[in-house]
């Protein structure tokens, strides 16, 4: 790789040991996708929020970065809480929370303590170089934004925060960020978490496009997450909705590798809720935003939620909803509203736990104890018509 | 004797046991369960959806396409490594940003190697099967089936 005088500097250790490593990290990860240099990233997002006892060299290498006096260089923003309400078990858990957050703050990164940092906190224009985490804020970043980033790990997210700088390798150069395979959906109602799950399998690690339907961006954020997670996609464009793809012609530089079509069946066949009984619903992998909050929430006023129901929200969103009629009327109703993160929560607490029902793809993919049902098939189990 | 030339990305030489599937490694979800949490970080794969269910990774030559899924898998791996509980050796169609990052993170931070070789040969899983005795070098990238 091509390094600046600067960048030679620090290899060598003249803004300390912290830099040092973080920045020899960067530089053997760039090496090994063949990266010409290093780049100067707009943003961070850290994936790192969860203080599970078992992430030593992580803490080490916080620890060490507070010590030396580093800052972030960008502005960084942060993945959810674990949990809200720290019981006595889950403290043996996540007994590091405490320090991780304190120390994290030190480090100057922004505590929006959301998946969703893509709501308020860290939009990228267009064209943007990243060094972001977690999984499904890479799919929005890459797709939905037409910024750059790769799938960066919890560790290397910190390195390039406190650098700066990411190599410029994969979906930071045009050539990688071209369609490969094609997606047709013939489905006249499209459940999105669903078709993420089926394309993430699919796919894999491919760049796919879909032919023009119509969404929203929620059903995009909702689609990425499920499959970033069933696969290792990190960026997909639509035909006519994205910003790379306005046309079929402008994403397309040959012919596609392969054309997937995934019907209304398959999408249906996810809905696996008649497996076995579930006991609680959860809304909210990724976190949900105001716009997601209002339209869900319409159907709970004046009703009663017959199973525990949960809305896991953007933090900044469960504070614009403070005092107003909607959250009066969802605690009437009974909804729990939080805004922990769905996955570690019920990952942590999962002892004795009841079975879950969700419509996030991401969840039901990773949570043992859960089944996906539609938006409609989650509200009808909440005790609550569509 | 087979012999098979890839692409070395993390240096150092291990002979070991293949543990070889074709289907794709989501670490994080496999590896992250309480199971292996409270019993000092084994590494054995729990998706009961997977061929590899129930196995332990451990000191195996780790033979697989490449890792999907969440983007803690690089600390995955680097915990898993720091305890010495890891697989021995890891050969992958195709290297992933975070497989690779979990073990450059272990060579940079505890200066523990585990030697990752990217062979992107669609044969892969035909040419090493589970139970070879397996020679890899990643300073050269050369694979040898001894056994």
């Amino acid at each position: 790789m091509n390094l600046t005088a600067e960048e030679k500097g620090i290899l060598q250790g003249a803004q300390g040991k912290g830099m040092q490593l973080a920045l020899s990290t960067l530089v053997r990860y760039g090496e090994a996708f063949a990266a010409d240099r290093m780049v100067e990233i707009h943003s961070a997002h850290l994936a790192g929020s969860f203080g599970a006892f078992i992430y030593r060299t992580y803490y080490d290498a916080i620890r060490l970065m507070v010590k030396e006096g580093l800052k972030v260089k960008v502005p960084a923003t942060l993945n959810p809480r674990p949990l809200e309400k720290i019981k006595f078990l889950d403290r043996i858990m996540i007994s590091q929370q405490g320090f991780l957050e304190a120390s994290l703050a030190k480090l100057g990164v922004t505590p929006n303590y959301s998946c969703v940092c893509y709501d308020r906190e860290n939009i990228p224009p267009q064209g943007a170089m990243l060094a972001w985490a977690e999984s499904s804020a890479v799919q929005f970043a890459n797709s939905v934004l037409g910024a750059r980033t790769n799938r960066n790990s919890v560790t290397i997210d910190l390195c390039s925060a406190v650098t700066g700088k990411t190599p410029r390798f994969g979906y930071l150069l045009d050539q990688n960020r071209r369609g490969q395979v094609l997606v047709k959906v013939k489905a006249k109602k499209i459940d999105f978490p669903a078709l993420g799950f089926l394309l993430g399998k699919k796919v894999v690690n491919r760049v796919p496009v879909l032919e023009h339907l119509e969404c929203t961006r929620d059903d995009l954020k909702n689609m990425g997450a499920a499959m970033a997670a069933s696969g290792a996609v990190a960026l997909f464009h639509i035909e006519g909705v994205t910003p790379e793809a306005p046309t079929m012609k402008d994403i397309f530089d040959r012919e596609p590798d392969e054309i997937i079509t995934i019907t209304e069946e398959e999408l249906a066949s996810l809905r696996s809720f008649e497996k076995s009984k579930p006991e609680m619903v959860v809304f909210g992998c990724p976190h949900l935003t105001m716009s997601e909050v209002k339209t869900l929430g319409e159907f709970y006023r004046g009703k009663q939620v017959k199973l525990p129901t949960y809305f896991c929200m953007i933090p900044r969103v469960r504070q614009e909803l403070g005092g107003t009629d909607l959250l009066r009327d969802l605690e009437a109703a009974g909804v729990r509203v939080t805004a922990q993160c769905p996955l570690a929560a019920w990952t942590i607490r999962a002892l004795g736990r009841k079975t879950i029902l969700t419509n996030s793809g991401k969840l039901y993919y990773y949570l043992h104890k859960s089944e996906y049902g539609a938006t409609e098939d989650c509200l009808k189990f909440s005790g609550v018509s569509s | 004797m087979k012999e098979l030339q890839g692409r070395g990305i993390i240096s150092g030489q291990a002979t070991g046991k293949a543990l070889v599937t074709s289907q794709p490694l989501n670490l994080t979800s496999g590896l992250s369960k309480p199971w292996n949490l409270f019993n000092r970080l084994a590494a054995v794969y729990y998706d009961r959806h997977h061929e590899l269910y129930k196995k332990d990774l451990y000191n195996r030559v780790l033979v697989f396409p490449q890792t999907i899924g969440s983007t803690f898998t690089g600390m995955v791996i680097l915990e898993t490594i720091r305890r010495g509980r890891a697989p021995l050796a890891m050969v992958v169609q195709q290297a992933d940003t975070l497989l690779t990052s979990g073990l450059i993170l272990a060579e940079v931070w505890l200066h523990k190697k585990v030697p990752l070789i990217e062979v992107p040969d669609p044969q892969l899983f035909n040419l090493i099967k589970t139970n070879d005795l397996v020679e890899v070098n990643g300073d050269t990238g050369a694979i040898r089936i001894i056994g």
